[in-house]
């Protein structure tokens, strides 16, 4: 029974490096077919979540983003809305954009972008839209909207 | 002793290995095509190798291995802050929720976890493939570390721990004798309640808050008073607890009082094969080791039981420094009879193959991005 051990006891601990260059050398394939197999994904609130509609402008879009709740306990505090503008070289200076959120304004709410600066302004803001966030991607702009959760689900359009 | 080899073709071939795993590690199996590439994978093959053959020669494990570990928390800064430059753009970065494609740090990886198997997804602002330390990258070079090295991952692959290393190393005696018994748990305390934040959140509150290591690797982000004030609260545990204290303590406090995913890492060991024994025989008591440990896994008692605490991380400082010899690598489910030379190089060659090829793949960087300052006065391309 000792021997048994000690041979196995060898044998794992003989494992060792080469577990070491299997987890380096593999790890990209590896890491795809993780990816792949579980279905995984990044957490919305970091991407933005998925995309709900598009609007073509023409030279540029705009999308709106799916409403993202925070927690895994729902209603735990705000959801956000990511307006994403793309391509950075086609982005007047100014973007004046509508947005319907059904749920949590009554009159027509604009947010207005400042591409040279990244400030956001808004018209007609519902009390439920508590903060803004702006931020400058390779390729684009990105406009997080802040909604406080009323147990209720608030999507744009 | 019988710890050492003596240098000859036989020690050669016992180095060959290492050179060919380094070789191909360090070059993706191409030779680099800039000089700049170039120059950084001599000077890294070089320094690293050189390093093995002496912890050969010499015996030494620790000496050479503190080198290099550090080495590796250097280069990591200027390597990851030239990656995030590359990234991101200048600084300031965007805002932590607006990131996309951000290295993974292992310390979050508990916290990851159980929101992955909740909501089938990542709370973290990186890439999952194909990128700088892409998260599954990282998670599965976390894992292949965890079963081959245990809690060994905290002396020989991770970036963060060359810092409180170092640190505690730099006065010959304590001035803090003794930490307060609570520190030990701590840690515990840590991960329990970061994992239920980050859970009820599903956001890395941890790295967000409260990580001391963080202002290493980011400049404040854009909401510029709110942010400075933040990055300062880091830096100003950054300071307390892995440079002040372990200096004071000579003490790693970060990684044996504070650190989350050390805790996890001590639980690697149950399926991890190696650990170390004092030979009852051949110890005369000094309490060099106790003494010399700097993550305090060894106690009198322990000593005496010829045992050590599962937060030891496997450094080889107590080897090295024993009078008679009488602390040793061993394979968990081996006798007391095992073969030392046997079980000292099977870990070895683990333990240095992850740092030198890991590690080394990040000092590579590092060194790279240093020329590259040089030559064009930018750390990025
Ligand atoms: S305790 Fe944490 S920071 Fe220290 S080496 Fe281990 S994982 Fe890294
Ligand atoms: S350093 Fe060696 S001899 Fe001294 S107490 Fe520790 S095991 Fe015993
Ligand atoms: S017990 Fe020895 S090998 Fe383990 S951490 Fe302490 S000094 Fe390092």
């Amino acid at each position: 029974m000792t021997k048994i051990r000690s041979i196995l006891g060898y044998l794992w601990a003989m494992l060792a490096t080469p577990i070491v260059i299997l987890s380096l050398a593999t790890s990209d394939n590896l890491g795809r077919l993780l990816v792949k197999s579980t279905g995984i994904k990044i957490a919305p609130f970091f991407t933005g979540g998925e995309i709900a509609c598009t609007i073509d402008h023409g030279t540029y879009k705009t999308h709106i983003h799916e409403s993202v709740t925070f927690g895994i306990i729902k209603n735990m505090g705000e959801s956000s809305i990511q307006v994403y503008f793309e391509p950075a070289a086609a982005l007047p200076e100014i973007i004046r954009e509508e947005l319907d959120l059904p749920d949590v304004s009554s009159g027509k709410f604009f947010i207005i972008l400042d591409t040279r600066t990244g400030n956001v302004e808004y018209e007609n803001k519902p009390d439920t839209v508590t903060d803004f966030k702006a931020s400058k991607f390779k390729n684009g702009w990105a406009v997080r909207i802040k909604i406080e959760v009323r147990n209720q689900k608030t999507e744009a359009r | 002793m019988e710890n050492k080899f003596r240098f000859n073709v036989k020690t050669l071939l016992l180095a060959l290995p290492m050179l060919l795993m380094t070789a191909f590690a360090l070059t993706k199996g191409k030779w680099p095509q800039d000089w700049h590439h170039r120059m950084a994978f001599i000077l890294t093959y070089a320094a690293f190798n050189a390093a093995f053959l002496l912890t050969l020669i010499t015996g030494k494990i620790d000496r050479w291995r503190l080198i290099l570990y550090v080495a590796v928390a250097f280069f990591f800064i200027i390597s990851v802050l030239g990656n995030m430059n590359e990234i991101y753009g200048s600084p300031p970065l965007p805002d932590f929720e607006f990131r996309l494609n951000t290295p993974l740090c292992p310390v979050v990886i508990p916290f990851l976890l159980i929101p992955a198997a909740l909501t089938k997804t990542v709370i973290w602002p990186g890439a999952l493939t194909d990128s700088f330390a892409s998260i599954t990258f990282i998670f599965i070079m976390w894992l292949g570390a965890s079963i081959s090295l245990g809690r060994g991952f905290c002396s020989w692959v991770c970036f963060w721990g060359g810092a409180d290393d170092l640190f505690s190393r730099l006065l010959p005696k304590p001035v803090i004798k003794k930490m307060p018994g609570w520190c030990k748990d701590l840690p515990f305390a840590i991960l329990l309640v970061f994992v239920l934040l980050s859970t009820l959140w599903l956001v890395p509150v941890y790295c967000a808050w409260l990580c001391p290591v963080k202002p290493l690797a980011e400049l404040p982000a854009e909401r510029f008073v709110r942010d400075m004030s933040m990055w300062g609260f880091h830096l100003a545990l950054f300071i307390t607890i892995v440079v002040i204290l372990p200096i004071l303590t000579k003490k790693r406090t970060h990684c044996a009082y504070f650190c989350p995913l050390g805790v996890l890492q001590r639980s690697a060991e149950f399926i991890n094969s190696f650990n170390l024994r004092i030979d009852a025989e051949k110890c005369v008591k000094c309490g060099t080791c106790i003494n010399s440990c700097n993550v305090s896994a060894v106690s009198e008692e322990l000593r005496d039981k010829g045992q050590r605490e599962k937060t030891c991380t496997k450094c080889g400082r107590c080897i090295d420094r024993c009078p008679t010899g009488a602390i040793h690598f061993h394979v968990k489910g081996t006798g007391t009879d095992s073969n030392r030379i046997l079980s000292k190089m099977l870990f070895i060659y683990s333990a240095f193959g992850f740092l030198a090829m890991f590690g080394g793949s990040i000092c590579m960087d590092g060194i790279y991005r240093i020329i590259l300052f040089i030559t064009t006065g930018s750390f990025s391309q």
